[in-house]
């Protein structure tokens, strides 16, 4: 219990302070993934010009080409420089592609089906959640928990595979693959979704159930309130709190959700082409793209963070909790 | 609460433990339950549904699937539990010494976690595939590179925590190393968490291998882990669904069985699960009646006539309440006071409904100005019935929203209990803020809780309490959260609104010193019992008693400046209520007990002006 601070520009200060330090680290963290790929490209066996069947003079036209002959270190400033400027580098496999332009063409039909599986999730969640947390060890507690578990337990893909066999292949309901029209976005948005709304479903019944023992539900009981009041303003906005801690994991399972769920649907995706380029050993696409992904998802929990800490009005800091 | 006999009390640990051990042996023994051999190709037999000589039938290239899928599990299970157990001594070691060294060393450590901690986990795995090419091994040092952060974690904060407790600093001072120290003394009391992160861990494990192995990344062929199996199988699922459906219902049912098991430890390690379930939505609610002033002229505010409150505990029945009567007036403070654990607070709660409605009987009669309320069926009061009952507890921070702005607590009390408009709600509520003695009440208005101190939240849930006009307040240890000056004044405004208002106020404390100061009568509770009643002046100038003799007589132990410590240094304990004998409760440490004091129920005691007892020294004192 912190003793009320009287000096509101203090306080601000200290948080800008902590902001930066947060900065600092995220920035660290980007360098180490950075340099993590950059060593890892040089462990692997040979390169990707080793084929015999290239001609010697037209190895070293390539290796000029993409600065392989100069030393070390100048290739690793070279390469830091390339990503300062968002340039994630080329495919050596698909000639003349570079990771950018993969990433353009299949990031916004992740980004849409990502949207879609966490609208979906935050429904489902927060419906199971709340129903189980109200009716703690009864009939509908027991089957939301348990469906919730389910929920964790079960692989995305096997998910995945289960639902196109039953609801597309055997009933015919939706489209088997494909992302086009509506309906098709249908199986791959809820499967997506199912690992993260089960994750707030039973993070939203613990907190629910903590959120009751407290003494201002007491008040508000005396207070007298209408059920959905007490509902909405006393319980959900408490215990939706320390929901949103998870929103950071949340967004890093619907990516790497999404690498399956996209190669199964058959959407046109980054994940797709993610998984692809693993599959044909297009190693600096693999490399490029993870450093995109590891990018993407280390700037959204910097940013969920944040966003915990603009929202709960105990904590007026950044990150000031710890984690 | 785990230590006893856990696995009987929890039905879903058993059954996950044992369906564990039966996956475990079947991935142990599989391979020599069959005459076949996982990677022996067979094209005379091709893709058979599950029969007699193939439990779970054949692949495309004739292999038997239930060698396959068995000897999978064991790899699936082998990533898992390598990757859990190696997470596990890494967390131990270096948490351990970073705790255990503490200063510069463990900043520095600190900080280039944080570091690492930030890098997505799956990215390090996939990465570390593709460069050490898939396999187990590069599966396993992928998932331990950054997997170990969360158990050193836990494991510093616990050993921060231990450096502390006196047994450790025993040990280290009679010379002990560190590692002796972390092992015999600070690894114990980690075990519990580390034993759920480590059930929840492994699952982690075999789900990211399963998922590596869908995306072409798990171990190389011919070996095949469950999620080889399940990309195997998937890719036949529409003729042969066989071959996807066995090993993925293997893999689902472990991940399940090893979550279900976390989550079961978990909460039975959970400090909290000992507290009395919450009081879950009741739709049924009290109608308080409107009662007309003239048929309350005279009569008491609130009779509480033989209430007994019970409480089923997995110990069996706890008497928390024993037969209490009492009345209060209006306008009278009626102090209650007792030791922690004497039911003073249970008592506040039944009256008003907020007991747990699992597990608590409660019997006996509650009139409130004039009608029975039925404490058995006390729900949340009805916002049309106009409560007039409000109650205010220990704690002011936590009987406060904190997500909510202070002034609209209060306002959303009068919107609901007087039908204010919101407008109205919000000037009332600046009123009264005034009225319990708030200074700058627009301030405070748009203020959270937590910005307030102490005595101004306390003072804001008065208001929240007033706005509902009541007739009764009950106040439980209003005061304790607060300083000594803060306290005095809390205490003048109860005072002050008991007159203006006609205030009821039922004060439950545990500081004897405020009951005196303050409190018109005060009622003395024993182990869930009245033992004393009587006015204040009365009460504390002749205690009867033995045990209030005793509580006086151990007042001026106390220093002065604190007299919130050290109250209540009677000699010996509060009584084992599970164990109380039919006579006074009080006998064990009572001074002047009789022979017969433990068999027979004491008898009541009247002496002048409604002062009581309740004790067979003070009735043959008055014979004699
Ligand atoms: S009844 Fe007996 S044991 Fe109880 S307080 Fe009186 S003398 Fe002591």
């Amino acid at each position: 219990m912190r003793p009320a601070r009287s000096k509101v520009s203090l306080q601000s200060r200290g948080s800008l302070w902590r902001l930066f330090g947060r900065v600092i680290v995220m920035l660290a963290t980007l360098w180490v993934v950075a340099t993590f790929t950059f060593l890892g490209m040089r462990l692997i066996p040979g390169d990707p010009f080793s084929d015999p069947k290239v001609t010697p003079q037209v190895r070293e036209n390539l290796y000029r080409k993409y600065g392989l002959d100069k030393p070390l270190y100048k290739q690793y400033v070279r390469y830091l420089g390339n990503l300062s400027r968002l340039d994630f580098g080329v495919s050596y496999v698909q000639l003349g592609r570079s990771v950018n332009d993969i990433i353009a063409q299949g990031f916004p039909v992740s980004a849409e089906l990502g949207l879609w599986a966490l609208l979906l999730a935050l429904f489902w969640g927060t419906l199971l959640g709340t129903l189980a947390g109200l009716h703690h060890e009864g009939r509908i507690d027991r089957y939301a928990t348990f469906l919730a578990a389910l929920g964790v337990s079960v692989p995305s893909f096997i998910l995945a595979l289960f639902f196109q066999h039953v609801f597309a292949f055997r009933l015919g309901l939706f489209p088997v693959a494909g992302w086009e029209g509506g309906i098709a976005r249908f199986l791959p948005a809820l499967t997506l979704s199912i690992l993260p709304a089960a994750t707030i479903a039973r993070l939203l019944r613990a907190s629910i159930l903590d959120v009751l023992r407290q003494d201002y539900i007491q008040t508000a009981r005396i207070k007298g309130l209408a059920h959905t009041r007490l509902l909405v303003h006393h319980i959900l906005r408490n215990a939706a709190l320390s929901v949103l801690t998870y929103l950071g994991p949340m967004v890093v399972n619907i990516t790497t959700g999404s690498f399956v769920i996209e190669t199964i649907f058959n959407v046109p995706g980054l994940g797709k082409h993610y998984v692809q380029s693993i599959y044909d050993r297009d190693y600096t696409l693999v490399m490029g793209t993870t450093v995109f992904y590891a990018a993407l998802l280390i700037v959204a929990m910097f940013l969920v963070d944040i966003a915990y800490g603009l929202l709960d009005p105990r904590i007026r800091a950044f990150g000031a909790k710890e984690r | 609460m785990a230590g006893s006999r856990p696995l009987k009390s929890s039905p879903l640990l058993l059954t996950s433990l044992l369906f564990l051990i039966g996956i475990l042996t079947l991935a142990m023994l599989g391979p020599w339950l069959s005459p076949f051999s996982p990677y022996e190709i067979d094209l005379t037999q091709t893709n058979l549904p599950p029969g007699l000589a193939h439990p779970f039938g054949t692949d495309a290239l004739g292999r038997d699937l239930f060698v396959r899928a068995w000897g999978g599990a064991r790899i699936s299970l082998f990533v898992g539990f390598a990757a859990a157990l190696i997470d596990l001594g890494l967390g131990l070691m270096l948490g351990g010494l970073a705790g255990y060294i503490g200063g510069k060393w463990d900043t520095a450590f600190m900080r280039s976690v944080e570091v690492l901690y930030g890098i997505p986990y799956i990215m390090v795995v996939l990465l570390l595939a593709v460069i050490l090419g898939p396999g187990v091994f590069s599966l396993i040092v992928g998932m331990t590179l950054t997997g170990w952060i969360p158990m050193a974690r836990l494991v510093r904060g616990e050993v921060f925590r231990a450096k502390e407790e006196d047994f450790v600093l025993a040990a280290t001072a009679m010379g002990q190393g560190p590692f002796r120290i972390l092992l015999w003394h600070i690894l114990p009391n980690v075990m519990s968490p580390v034993l759920v992160a480590l059930t929840l861990t492994i699952p982690q494990a075999v789900f990211l291998e399963a998922f590596l192995a869908f995306i072409g990344l798990g171990v190389p062929l011919p070996r095949a882990s469950l999620g080889t199996l399940i990309t195997e199988g998937a890719r036949e699922s529409w003729y042969y669904p066989w071959q996807l459906f066995i090993p993925a219902t293997i893999l689902c049912s472990t991940l399940l069985a090893f979550n279900t098991l976390g989550d079961t430890l978990r909460d039975m390690l959970d400090p909290k699960r000992g507290e009395p379930a919450p009081r879950p939505l009741v739709r049924g609610s009290v109608n308080i009646p409107e009662i007309p002033p003239e048929k309350t002229l005279g009569a008491p505010l609130l009779t509480l006539e033989q209430a007994c409150v019970r409480f089923l505990t997995p110990r069996g029945e706890l008497p928390a309440i024993r037969e209490v009567s009492l009345t209060l007036q209006p306008g009278e403070m009626l102090a209650l006071v007792g030791e922690s654990g004497s039911g003073k607070s249970t008592l506040g709660r039944s009256i008003v409904g907020l007991l747990p409605k699992k597990g608590s009987l409660v019997s006996g009669k509650c009139l409130f100005m004039g009608q029975e309320l039925r404490l058995p069926r006390l729900g949340p009061l009805d916002q049309l019935g106009k409560p007039k009952l409000a109650m205010v507890f220990q704690n002011p921070l936590g009987s406060l929203n904190p997500t909510m702005q202070a002034g609209k607590q209060v306002a959303e009390a009068l919107v609901s209990a007087r039908m204010l408009s919101w407008a109205a709600a919000k000037d009332e509520a600046l009123h009264l803020f005034k009225e319990v003695g708030i200074q700058n009440q627009r301030r405070c208005f748009f203020a959270y809780p937590h910005e307030l101190s102490g005595g101004m939240r306390q003072r804001v849930v008065f208001a929240v309490m007033l706005a509902l006009s009541p007739s009764l307040l009950i106040a439980d240890e209003p005061t304790t959260a607060l300083d000594v000056a803060t306290q005095a004044r809390i205490l003048a405004l109860l005072t002050k609104l008991k007159t203006t208002r006609g205030l009821g106020v039922l004060f439950i404390t545990h500081n004897l010193a405020l009951a005196k100061g303050w409190a018109d009568r005060v009622s003395v509770l024993y182990a869930g019992e009245i033992v004393e009643e009587g006015p204040s002046r009365r009460l504390f100038q002749d205690p009867r008693h033995p045990y209030t003799k005793g509580l006086l007589d151990s007042i001026p132990k106390l220093d002065a400046d604190n007299p919130d410590n050290a109250l209540f240094a009677l000699p010996g304990s509060p009584p084992d209520p599970y164990t109380l004998h039919k006579g006074c409760a009080f006998a064990p440490r009572c001074p002047v007990a009789r022979p017969y004091c433990k068999d027979e129920p004491a008898p009541w005691v009247t002496l002048e002006d409604g002062h009581r007892a309740r004790c067979f020294a003070v009735k043959e004192a008055l014979l004699l």
